[in-house]
This record gives structure tokens, sequence and C-alpha cells, in this order.
């Protein structure tokens, strides 16, 4: 071996330091003048904001053959938005981002010319308009609805039967390469993610670098449809379709596809809320405003203790009572109102958001409860300081001295409404002192 | 299967090959490969394309303690000697390789894209394969001294190739709007991979001789030699540099900075074997023999057209230079070979260019396939013919002598 020879290229401690310092800089130089990401026609970087790290860390084979497979799977694959086809945002679908007032998304077409999406997709609407693989456009009405998952599906006039799209029936293992996929106008959507866990019937989907869009389907690597996907940034959930088939078709038999609302936010009464508001079922925490409840004249803190015949002595008792009352006919609640009894008539309406969520909506802004009461009358309500107080003894406080006055004029426990994480309650409170 | 009892399957699997292709007089590295085949996702699926996908590292260790290895060979006072011929040599048989293979097959209607990124990938001589055939028969002589170096300069000349091509192809397909933009970004990748990878090279290289002084053991020479090419590979995956580039500048430093080059060369050999050996069963259990059938005639003008090219180019390169009548006539035959690098930019291509991917990745593994078969069969025999092997046991039973220069 001639490197042992004194005849070698570099010697001498000096010469050898000046090389590194000079590696050095060459090194330091192509790290600073590295080209940076820049900005790139909207056209292009919809599809890259779908894909994902998997694309960049794993070998392209993975994305190749998820994306050959996703592809297979689009003539299955509708895309939505709702109400109407004049708002359906088709056109500028990659400049407009998907929000609650211009919802979208995609479906799986069924074989019995239905399509099974995601209640986001639709905005929580009923009504939906599918753009079907060939590019033609069909409006339906949703038949089922599935509380628990958001899945809804909808029964699109005149949408052709495709035969079934080869759904995966067995289970899917966490790790497992899969695409969630969409098109819109010749626009391919193919996401790759991994299921990072599962969950009964449901998945855990992780990876996508950008936004998957509610009722997604997600295909395996051979091309079988496994899942719909519910919305948001990763990880999203998303459901086994199968299973999910079945079930809403169960809630269809039963004649309990489609829940009903009568727009109020229920909470169980606990033992001060029982002192000061009487025994009773569930109490009413919130309403939304020009609900079906709002319009018969429900109030806060009214007491459910029947729903038409039914009493309800507890608030799943409540719940269920409320959920089994047919759509659209006038319904009799028997509420406790200042120790008194009162019935009202509500007619309650379908409703697409998740009726044990409690109400959205405004509920109006007061104080922090921390600026209202002391720090003791808080531990013994276990009232967050953070919450915002909205009422204190049925009046409305806004500001802090509205709450205190309030508070002065009501002697010992009031009744307190307030608001955490955007669910209203109520509480009972015994000014200290 | 766990990665564990894989790499022991593979190493056991490769054991038997060897001795099964001394009995049928092939080179052991055909005998890794085919059996790579067999217990591969291919055919038996023993391992299967998750383990390929976690083992994947093993494989780029191996070929990077090879590259170590060939970068010795431009120690300057051996890379004077039988430099410039070496140069003309693999400039003749790559370009050669490259112009058959892209007019060809642009001549048989392939689209013009996919015929220069094949020819690329043709210009490719498998340093693996073809150092382990060397290392097999113990070959030395005045055509092993220019074949090592001429693998080195290949591997040189295909990804500097590969950059330009895959630039112009970039550039083309923008046509007007940011052109400079993108233009740069193509131009910086290109630049950035080599240049930055031989200055990494060269840095690591620098602290090795530093340290190399006080390693007394072989023990120790292993540990630095070993380690200083892991962090050269995976420091230049890292960086976005090539590590092909990384580990041949770094071999190249130690040769020719440190008096302690042939200590850790031999050292480093120690730990040679198995890894080869693993290297080559995984090589072969990624390629896919149904491929053989899907690729038609375009695949069989790229066997074709390879062949013709780097026999023919290296040649007309030789003529009128003064060296045996040996090497004139039996070099081109060392220098089918083709794989790593060549799969390795198949995975480029379907990262840059998925829309020319299964096209040209197609045509390229199955070539791989014939190669890889073929290709060590045919240096083998140049060895013999030309007066250059001598026999020798099983590289398994004895560590490969890891100097590379007689």
């Amino acid at each position: 071996m001639t490197a042992a020879e004194p005849g070698r290229l570099i010697h001498g401690a000096r010469a050898k330091a000046l090389l590194a310092l000079g590696c050095l800089a060459v090194l330091a130089l192509g790290w600073l003048v590295a080209p940076r990401e820049t900005a790139r026609p909207v056209a292009e970087t919809v599809a890259p904001m779908l894909e994902t790290e998997v694309q960049r860390r794993e070998p392209v084979r993975i994305f190749q053959g998820v994306r050959e497979a996703a592809l297979a799977a689009l003539p299955f694959t509708a895309a939505f938005v709702g109400p109407s086809p004049a708002r359906l945002p088709v056109a500028d679908f990659a400049a407009a981002p998907v929000t609650p007032e211009a919802p979208a998304g995609f479906g799986l077409v069924t074989s019995d010319g239905e399509v099974l999406s995601h209640r986001d997709a639709l905005g929580g609407r009923r009504t939906a308009t599918a753009v079907l693989p060939a590019g033609e456009r069909a409006t339906g009405e949703v038949v089922a609805y599935e509380a628990d998952s958001g899945l809804v599906l909808v029964r699109v006039v005149g949408l052709p039967r495709t035969g079934p799209p080869p759904l995966k029936t067995v289970p899917v293992v966490a790790g497992a390469s899969v695409a969630a996929v969409g098109h819109i106008d010749g626009l391919e959507f193919v996401a790759p993610v991994f299921i990072a866990a599962t969950r009964g019937d449901a998945y855990v989907l992780t990876g996508a670098g950008g936004t998957l869009l509610p009722g997604m389907p997600v295909v395996d690597l051979d091309g079988l449809t496994l899942a719909i996907t519910a919305a948001g940034r990763a990880p999203v959930r998303a459901y086994a379709v199968a299973p999910a088939l079945a079930r809403l078709r169960a809630l269809m038999a039963q004649g309990r596809a489609l829940p009903r609302t009568i727009g109020v936010t229920l909470q169980a009464l606990d033992s001060d809320l029982v002192s000061l508001l009487g025994t009773g079922g569930a109490v009413i925490a919130g309403v939304e405003p020009a609900g079906p409840a709002a319009r018969a004249g429900l109030r806060e803190a009214d007491v459910l203790l029947a729903v038409g015949d039914r009493p309800v002595a507890t608030l799943a008792a409540a719940l269920d009572a409320v959920a089994a009352l047919p759509a659209d006919a006038p319904a009799t609640l028997t509420v406790r109102r200042a120790a008194r009894e009162a019935t009202f008539t509500v007619v309650p309406q379908v409703t697409l958001e998740n009726p044990r969520a409690g109400v959205e909506g405004p509920l109006g802004d007061g104080p922090r409860a921390a600026d209202v009461f002391s720090r003791e009358a808080l531990r013994r309500a276990r009232l967050p300081p953070d919450a915002v107080v909205l009422a204190v003894a049925g009046a409305p406080t806004s500001t802090a001295a509205q709450a205190a006055a309030a508070l002065r004029r009501g002697r010992g426990p009031v009744l307190v409404r307030a608001r955490q994480d955007g669910r209203p309650f109520l509480t009972v409170v015994e000014p200290a002192g | 299967m766990n990665e564990i009892l894989s790499v022991g399957l593979i190493l056991m699997a490769a054991l038997i090959a060897g001795h099964a292709a001394q009995l049928v007089r092939v080179p052991e590295v055909t005998g890794y490969l085919l059996v790579g085949v067999a217990i591969g996702p291919a055919m038996l699926d023993l391992i299967s394309h998750d383990d390929l996908r976690a083992l994947g590292f093993l494989s780029e260790v191996a070929l990077g303690l090879i590259l170590f290895g060939i970068g010795a060979i431009f120690e300057a006072s051996n890379f004077r000697r039988v430099g410039q011929g070496v140069v003309a040599i693999t400039a003749g048989e790559s370009l050669s390789a490259f112009a058959l293979v892209s007019i060809g097959l642009f001549a048989l209607g392939v689209p013009l894209p996919v015929a220069l990124l094949l020819g690329v990938i043709a210009m490719e001589t498998a340093p693996a394969t073809t150092l382990m055939v060397l290392h097999e028969y113990d070959a030395r002589g005045p055509m092993t001294e220019r074949l090592l170096a001429l693998i080195a300069l290949n591997n040189m000349f295909v990804l500097v190739a590969y950059g330009l091509v895959s630039a112009g192809i970039t550039l083309a397909r923008t046509a007007g709007e940011g052109l400079l933009a993108v233009g740069y970004r193509a131009g910086y990748g290109l630049v950035w991979s080599t240049v930055g990878a031989v200055a990494l090279g060269i840095l690591l290289g620098l602290v090795v001789d530093a340290w190399a002084a006080r390693a007394r053991e072989s023990g120790e020479g292993m540990i630095l030699a070993m380690g200083t090419v892991l962090i050269a590979v995976g420091a230049a995956r890292w960086l976005g540099l090539s590590p092909l580039f990384a580990t041949l500048a770094l071999g190249a430093t130690v040769a020719n900075t440190s008096r302690h080059g042939e200590f850790l060369l031999k050292a480093l050999g120690r730990a040679d074997p198995p890894l080869y050996a693993a290297f080559f069963v995984l090589a072969g259990a990624e390629l896919r023999p149904s491929s053989l059938f899907t690729v038609g005639l375009a695949g069989a003008a790229y066997v074709l057209l390879r062949a013709v090219g780097k026999l023919a180019g290296a040649r007309l390169a030789m003529r009128g230079q003064d060296m045996p009548q040996t090497v004139r006539r039996y070099l081109g035959l060392c220098l089918l070979s083709s794989s790593s690098l060549a799969i390795g930019l198949t995975i480029q291509v379907r990262a840059s260019f998925p829309e020319y991917a299964s096209a040209v990745t197609g045509v390229a593994l199955a070539a791989v396939l014939v190669f890889e078969i073929i290709g060590p069969l045919l240096a083998r025999r140049a060895l013999i013919l030309s007066g250059e092997a001598q026999t020798r046991p099983s590289p398994l039973e004895e560590a490969p002598e890891p100097s590379l220069t007689p």
C-alpha cells in the first residue's frame, strides 16, 4: 500500500488545517446559499398540501403504490358541498379554504345509489350536492346520521348504481400505509397517511402534512376502501366503512336515523342545584337562540321533569327522551320553573349536530369568574376561575360590576350561569361572608 | 419475521450459496444474488418487503465501506501511474453507453427524457459486485489496478451526468416562468451534492488522520474506520449530499494524508465479509424476475445497447494507449455489472420525475437483474483469461485482503 510512502499528497499539520478550514467553508457556504422554497401557483400547492411527510421520508414506492391504489378507487368517490349547487366552490376550490360557511368534502358512492360522507362536508345541513366521478352533479338529502362518528348517508337522486366499491372487510393493523382520496373537476387529491392507532371500528390517521377534508375515502395498498375520514388536521379519525354502513342502515330500520333536537343544553343536577331548584331530572343550562325551545319559551334554569308522557329522572333519560321525539311534530315538555310546574309545546327539528354535545351559537360574554367571586366561593362552587359568568340570579352579567350588583341583591346561595370551553353550565355559588 | 432473524437467515443463506457457487464454478456474488432472489419477496418471501425496508441501512453501510476502500485507490502516486489512461477509458465506456442507449431508445420511440435517464443509468458499473469478484479470485495485475480506479471514476461520472440530465429535464419542463429559480435549484443540487460531499469526506478523512496515530490495535482501527464511514454516509444523507462521493473522498483523503491508511483498511477488512454477504443477498432480494417478461423491446434494446456501448467504448478509448494486450482485450468484460447505484438512481427518478418513473424503473430494474447475473460471470472469465486471477479460498472463510493495490 503506497499510503505509507513519503510521497503523500498532503503532509504537514499546517496544510491539513488549511484543507480542513477550506472544507468547512465549502459546507457552510453551501448551507447558506441553499435555495429557499418560494411561493408557487396554487394549482401546484394544493396537492402537495395534502401529501405528506411520508412522501419525503419514506421510500417513494410506498407513495406510488398507495397512489395507484387510490386512483383505482376514484370511480367511487364523490365531491360534496351543501346546500345548493350554486354554492359549490369547485372552480376556485384550490384558492378558497374550506370553512364552516363554505363547507366541502368528499364521499364514497355505495352500491345502493347512496353516498357515505361526513356531516362536516355538508356544514351540518340536510341537503347536499354531489359531483359525481364523471363530472355530473346531483342533489340529495341526508337519510341517516350517526351522531358519535358524524357519518351521514345521503340519498342522491339519479345517482348511477356503480356496483359495490371494493371494501376492506378484515381489520387493518396500526402502522399500515393508506391514502385518503378525493377529486374535484379533474384535480385528484391523494394524501398518504399512516394508521397510527385502531379503536374498534375507528382509526386514527396521522402523517398528513395538510388538512384532510371530511368524508375522504381511505384506501389501502390493495385498492380496497376501508374507512371514511372525519375532518381536521392530522391526527384525524376515520371510521370503517362496512360497519358504519351497517350501523346507519340499522338506525334507519329502527326509525332513529335522523336525531332530533329541541335546541337546549341539558345538565345533570348536582346536590347544590337540587337544593336551589328543587328535585327533578335535568336542568336546561343553555338555550339555542331561535331554536325550538327558545321559540316555545323555555329558559335557562328550567328543570326538565317530563318529555311527553315520559318522566325523566336523570340526564341520560332526558337525552334519550328528547332524541326519541318524532321530528316536526309538536311535543309537550313539563318543567319546574321558580317552584312551579309549567308545560311548553316544542316542535323538535332534525339535527346533524351531535345532540349530546350541547348547543352551539352565540352565548354572550361576561366577566371572568375570578373577577366576580372570592377564591373561597369559587372553590366551594367548583367554579373554574377562568369560566365566563353569563348570569347571576337570573340577571345577565356582561361586566364584573353588574355581576357584583346581582350578587348583592340575591341573599344566600345564588344560581350562576357560566361558560367554560364553549359549553354553558349552571352552578350554585354561596357568596363568602 | 423480526430483523435479527432476517439477518441471521440472510447470512446462513449466503454461506450455503457461497459454497454452492464454488461447486458450480460461478462467482460467489452470483450465488448470493440468486439466493437473495429465492428467499426474497419475489419467490419464497422469507425476507419480506418490510424486512428489506428495515435492513436497507445494511446495504448503505456496506456500500459505504466498499467505496471507502475504492477511494483509497486515488492515492496520488498510484493514480499518477494509471490515472490518465483510466480517465480516458472511463469517459469512453460510460459516454458511449450513455449515447448508444439514449439514442437507440429514442429511435425506438421511447420519450426523450426517459431515454436520457436510462442512458445515465446505463453508464454505471457496479462497484460492489466487481470488487467482490476481484477479491474472490485475489486478482492482481495491470487490469485489476486500472479496473479499481475506473469503477470509482465511473460512479462519479454517473452522478454528475445524472445531475446534468435531471437539471436539463427540469429546466425543459418549466419552460419560461421562474426559469432562473428552477435553474438555480437544479444547479445548486448538482454542485452541493458533489462538491459538498467531497468537502465532508475530506474533513472526516482529516479527523481519521489525526486520530489514527493513537490507534495501536487493529480493533481500535476498525472502530475508527467504521465509525467514520458510518458518519460519512449518515451525515451525507442528512445534509442532502451524495454518500457515494463522501465515502470515496474519505477513502482518498485517508490514503493521501495518513501514514496509517493501510493499517485502517486492513482493520476494516475484518468486518467486511458478513456485511458484503448481506449486501448482495439483500440486493438479490430486491430483484424481480417477473419484470423480465414485461419490459419488452425497450428492455432488450437497453441490455444490448449498454453491453455494446461499454465494450466498444472501452476498446476505442484504449486505442493508442500504452498498455498490456490483456488489458485491452478483457477490461471491457469487467465493466458490465450494474446494481446499487442504478437502483439508487431509479429511486431518485421516482422522487423527481414521477411521470417517467414507471417507464424508467421497469427497464432499469429488469436490466439490473440481467447484468447482475452475467456481469460477475463475465468478470470472472476476464480475470481467468487475462491471467490475473489467483485461486484463493472463499472470502467467507478468510477476510478479503483489504490491500487494494498490488
